[in-house]
């Protein structure tokens, strides 16, 4: 079986500057991450199953390698973030991956230079989501998503590599109504122990 | 005939000036022997003092197969104790790190003190008179000693103070260390692991390699080409690197370096690829500090623009410290910690955060593929050999006033040579190794 080909091509742009990554921005993001330990059960089944859509959407075009589609979910001021010690302070601690839209940006376009190696032969993904919880703020204008991963990349004659992820999403609602990613936090359960450089997780 | 295990010829055949056998990475009967008497025969880096931040402060590590606790004792000594409870072998404790005065077994509640003495062994009577607490404590690494922070441990008597081990190499280190203001490297912001399949001498072949970032780190290189133009990232590395001042260095005891700062130009802050938050905090930094204090500092961001190896586990790379942890014959894992600079504005010190994210995820990772391709290509029997033999027939530079150093060619595979001329000359030999 031969590798999938890229199913998408992002556009080649010249970055943009990146310049929402303040000091008030990591406190945001710290507060809301520790703000997951106060939520009780989700109250809202409908929330939930149409996050839970959500989801099987964004990991399908993981799954598929629909790259560019992928980042079109994210807000201009995302985060995508694979935390190393799992309460540490981005700011003073190395991550596994801390990237804002920029760098989520170089990373599908190193995918795409034809040479990244650890991508030949063509890597096949696979994760399953499940576990799914989620809030709606009060006002309506942002959800809070919880949910467990479990991913599979297989490779020609290379072992598989599996993940086991817990996953945490900050989206916020897009003046046309729809869901965007603001925040995607996945916190690899043996984060501290050596990766076998995931794709995205 | 093919030779199929490292046993079948002698060392001097196996290591040659200009080749190795394959056995030398495949043989999984050798790991234990090089876990044993390399890895703690020489000088092996265990941890950096910062870690160990009060009295008390212990961290765990391994050398070799060993698996140690570091401690740091009111005395202000730091000793290597054997995470290995005296009497049935269970090690004692289980944290990364932390605070500790005392360790206790979990299975008999053997209890010792943080320099390895045992304070009490559970119900002593059962051991009748003439057992003496003095004969159980913890074994320990016999001679533990530091360089600016950078502890190392060894059961050799026999090796020369770890400074003159170090040699020239520490010129480097000084430079690394001293581009923090307070003169001082913290290791105390966590760290990113990376596993391939493969032995760890194929990582370390390619720890001061010159050759290869052209090829191996392309889709890096094209990716910063793409989006970023310029004289971003390894641009130096995009013409024959022999052309460019940059240089590689070989050290006694094996140690390598390759020079890359020499051929990045004045400034590496304007080099280093675009970095999350890296305009807010330059901003920030020039608001609080003015323009020439605020870039004078952001070149303390970046990686230094050298690979530093002191063999046999560290490796100075970008703006972090790599050590080279092998699990088995066949697998390896780099574990790179984090640094910042004692003294460097609080915007410097982050960006290391995210800049020390970059090369690990865009650069490291085809490297691991290359390893693993070579571990892939290596269990092939018959195709006995690899070859290290670029720029043998050019006579090194030799430095006045160093014993043993040489400078040779960016591209040359001197420092790769080097260290498996040291590799064997240990491996060859009767290392006389000693815990107390």
């Amino acid at each position: 079986m031969s590798p999938p080909k890229e199913a998408s091509t992002l556009e080649i742009t010249k970055p943009r500057p990146s310049n929402y990554l303040t000091d008030a921005y990591y406190s945001e993001l710290i507060a809301w991450r520790d703000e997951a330990a106060s939520y009780g059960p989700a109250p809202n089944a409908k929330v939930v199953a149409e996050c839970a859509s959500f989801l099987h959407y964004e990991a399908r075009l993981l799954d598929t390698r629909r790259f560019a589609e992928w980042l079109d979910l994210f807000t201009e001021d995302c985060v995508y973030w694979v935390p190393s010690a799992p309460n540490a302070d981005p700011r003073r601690e190395v991550t596994v991956s801390f990237d804002d839209r920029r760098r989520m940006e170089d990373r599908i376009i190193r995918f795409e230079t034809g040479f990244a190696h650890n991508q030949e032969p063509g890597r096949r993904l696979r994760r399953l989501v499940t576990n799914i919880e989620a809030w709606e703020a009060e006002d309506g204008l942002s959800r809070r998503v919880m949910a467990n991963a479990h991913v599979f990349e297989a490779r020609d004659r290379k072992p598989r590599s599996e993940f086991v992820v817990g996953l945490d999403y900050w989206l916020v609602r897009a003046p046309d109504d729809t869901w965007k990613i603001r925040v995607k936090r996945s916190q690899l359960i043996n984060s501290q122990d050596g990766l076998e450089a995931p794709t995205f997780l | 005939m093919t030779a199929l295990s490292y046993r079948d010829l002698p060392w001097d055949e196996l290591v040659q000036e200009d080749r190795v056998h394959r056995t030398v990475y495949t043989d999984p009967s050798l790991f234990p022997e090089e876990m044993r008497k390399l890895f703690g025969g020489v000088w092996t880096y265990l941890c950096h003092a910062s870690e160990l931040p009060e009295v008390n402060s212990f961290k765990r590590v391994r050398m070799g197969m060993r698996p140690l606790i570091v401690t740091r004792t009111g005395d202000g000594e730091y000793h290597a104790l054997y995470n290995r409870c005296a009497h049935r072998a269970a090690t004692v404790c289980q944290e990364d790190a932390g605070k500790a005065k005392r360790f206790t077994c979990s299975f008999h509640g053997w209890t010792y003190t943080n320099d390895g003495k045992l304070l009490a062994a559970a119900y002593p009577k059962g051991y009748g008179e003439g057992f003496k607490k003095c004969d159980h404590g913890l074994k320990k690494i016999s001679r533990v000693e530091e360089y600016r922070g950078f502890i190392f441990g060894t059961l050799n008597p026999d090796m020369p103070p770890l400074h003159e081990y170090l040699g020239a190499a520490k010129d480097y280190l000084d430079y690394f260390i001293d581009r923090a203001p307070g003169k001082e490297l913290v290791v105390q912001s966590g760290a990113y692991r990376g596993v391939f399949h493969g032995n760890w001498k194929i990582c370390w072949d390619n720890a001061a390699d010159g050759y290869h970032p052209a090829f191996g780190h392309r889709s890096l290189f094209e990716m910063t080409r793409l989006r970023n133009g310029g004289d971003k990232g390894g641009t130096h590395f995009s013409r024959d690197p022999d052309d460019s001042p940059m240089y590689c260095k070989t050290f006694p005891f094996g140690h390598g370096l390759l020079y890359q700062r020499a051929g990045m130009g004045d400034s590496l802050w304007e080099r280093v690829r675009p970095t999350p938050g890296g305009e807010v905090l330059e901003e920030s930094l020039i608001e609080n500090v003015g323009e020439k204090a605020a870039f004078e500092a952001l070149e303390g961001a970046p990686g230094a623009g050298l690979n530093l190896n002191i063999f046999p586990n560290l490796l100075i790379i970008g703006n972090q410290i790599q050590v080279v942890e092998p699990l088995a014959h066949d697998k390896t894992q780099l574990t790179w910690y984090a640094t910042t600079l004692k003294g460097a504005p609080d915007e410097v010190n982050q960006l290391r955060m995210r800049i020390a994210e970059d090369f690990p995820n865009f650069g490291e990772i085809d490297d691991m593929e290359s390893f693993e391709r070579c571990w892939e290509g290596l269990q092939a029997p018959e195709a006995e050999w690899i070859f290290m033999h670029r720029g043998l027939q050019n006579p090194p530079e030799l430095i006045e006033g160093q014993d043993g150093v040489t400078k040779v060619a960016t591209t040359d595979e001197a420092p790769m040579r080097n260290y498996l001329a040291y590799y064997r000359e240990i491996m060859e030999s009767e290392v006389p190794l000693v815990a107390s």
